[in-house]
């Protein structure tokens, strides 16, 4: 690939320095010591969105340098957020994940009335029952390789 | 895990030729590997398939995402200090612990994506640990809803949890520990997510000892050594679970300025420090709480 046609690809190249003093100039005299024998072109093809961080690259053609910018989506918040369930432990971990059939590694209980309650006979004010802990279906935690 | 009416078998099946796929592609670990062929290369174009290539962008998406802190060129790093083998094949050892210094970076790994090869700088090594196991989750969850015809499905491999489709009401319930190995039904925090994926990267697992110093396996590229910060464990919700292991295994290289860095991008993040404490950010439930 030409070196015209790479700089229309990625798009993005802001400038075009000589050796040295140009990075200097932009403080990465530090960086381009230290990868400059190393410093390839990485092309991320994506057009910038509002929300990418732009990403300072080094590419080393010939005699030059150039400092160019390419633009990387940025890590995403999950769109649902996160909700608290409770704290689980031994003995409180039961319950059910509402409408949900759940197939798989742990099987989910389903909570169900104590044997032997009685049905309330007059309709009273009662306080809410709290909602149901749903039992945790997976673990996150420090990955250790599969043995 | 699936919800609805759903074909489990051809669920599992389908992740089991995912995984398959991904070790052979990606494995350090494996003679036989595309990446292990790359790190022979000696700086010679490599021939790359569609899912190695796709690691690789991934990786480079990680590493410039998070301002570098998570770097695929740390493979040299982590082979020097014994992590050269398979974890489980790992002994302790009395060889004295070499460090190389930073890490060449991401910018060496050359892709070639229209001729399907790949060239590092010679003497790179690429490391997918970072990246390669949540990609394969986000990747297994769609592969199993797929194939399954489920409503929704959950994925967990090895701590990183992928969702895909339509959760339970409520969401996906998850239990946060430092170490994948607790059962579900173990003590600790549950939360609910609904999409995207959780995971979390921690310095109490994978540890081993080389003359008397105890390693672990995320390597700080500003340093090519173990990282030595105050967190020991991140977890992070993201629009997917490549993402949230970017931002989780960033956090723990950051150190000091996580926290911060995880606020502004509105990540939902649990933070354990050296000490036990828990800061909670992002908008994570109990964020601004600080509990021991």
């Amino acid at each position: 690939m030409s070196q015209q046609a790479r700089k229309e690809q990625e798009g993005v190249v802001v400038r075009r320095l000589t050796v040295g003093a140009g990075a200097a100039a932009l403080g990465l005299a530090w960086y381009f010591t230290a990868s400059a024998t190393t410093a390839a072109p990485v092309a991320f093809g994506a057009q910038p969105a509002s929300d990418d961080q732009p990403v300072v690259g080094i590419e080393q053609l010939d005699d030059h340098v150039f400092v160019r910018t390419v633009h990387v989506p940025a890590v995403r918040p999950p769109a649902g957020g996160v909700r608290a369930g409770a704290t689980a432990s031994a003995s409180t971990a039961s319950g059910s994940t509402a409408g949900a059939r759940m197939t798989g590694g742990a099987a989910a209980s389903t909570s169900a009335a104590p044997a032997g309650a009685a049905p309330a006979a007059i309709a009273q004010p009662v306080p809410a029952a709290p909602a149901p802990t749903p039992k945790p279906v997976a673990t996150t935690g420090g990955s250790t390789p599969v043995k | 895990m699936v919800t609805g009416a759903a074909d489990v078998a051809a669920a599992r099946r389908a992740v089991e030729s995912l995984l398959d796929e991904i070790d052979l592609a990606c494995s350090r670990f494996r003679a036989d590997s595309e990446l292990s062929a790359l790190n022979r290369a000696g700086g010679r174009w490599t021939a790359a398939g569609p899912l190695l290539l796709e690691a690789l962008d991934a990786a480079i998406w990680t590493a410039a995402a998070t301002g570098g802190a998570v770097d695929p060129t740390v493979g040299r790093a982590l082979r020097v200090i014994g992590y050269d083998r398979d974890f489980a094949a790992i002994e302790p050892s009395r060889e004295p612990v070499v460090r190389l210094g930073p890490v060449p970076g991401w910018q060496a790994v050359e892709l070639d994506r229209r001729a399907g090869r790949v060239r590092l700088a010679p003497g790179v090594e690429v490391d997918l640990g970072s990246s390669a196991k949540a990609l394969a989750a986000d990747r297994a969850a769609r592969a199993a809803r797929t194939a399954s015809g489920a409503a929704g499905v959950l994925v967990a491999l090895g701590g990183d949890v992928a969702v895909a489709g339509r959760a339970p009401a409520g969401g996906w319930p998850v239990l946060v520990a430092e170490d994948c190995a607790v059962p579900v039904d173990g003590d600790g925090e549950v939360v609910l997510i609904s999409d995207g994926g959780v995971a979390t990267s921690s310095t109490r697992v994978r540890r081993w000892t080389r003359a008397g110093v105890e390693l672990h396996h995320i390597i700080d590229p500003a340093t090519g050594a173990p990282v030595r910060g105050p967190w020991r464990t991140a977890t992070v919700a993201a629009a997917s679970c490549l993402e949230a292991n970017a931002a989780a295994t960033a956090a723990i290289v950051k150190g000091d300025g996580a926290a911060a860095w995880l606020a502004e991008r509105n990540l939902p993040a649990r933070l354990v420090g050296e000490d036990g404490c828990v800061v909670r950010a992002g908008g994570w439930p109990g964020s601004e709480e600080v509990s021991r």
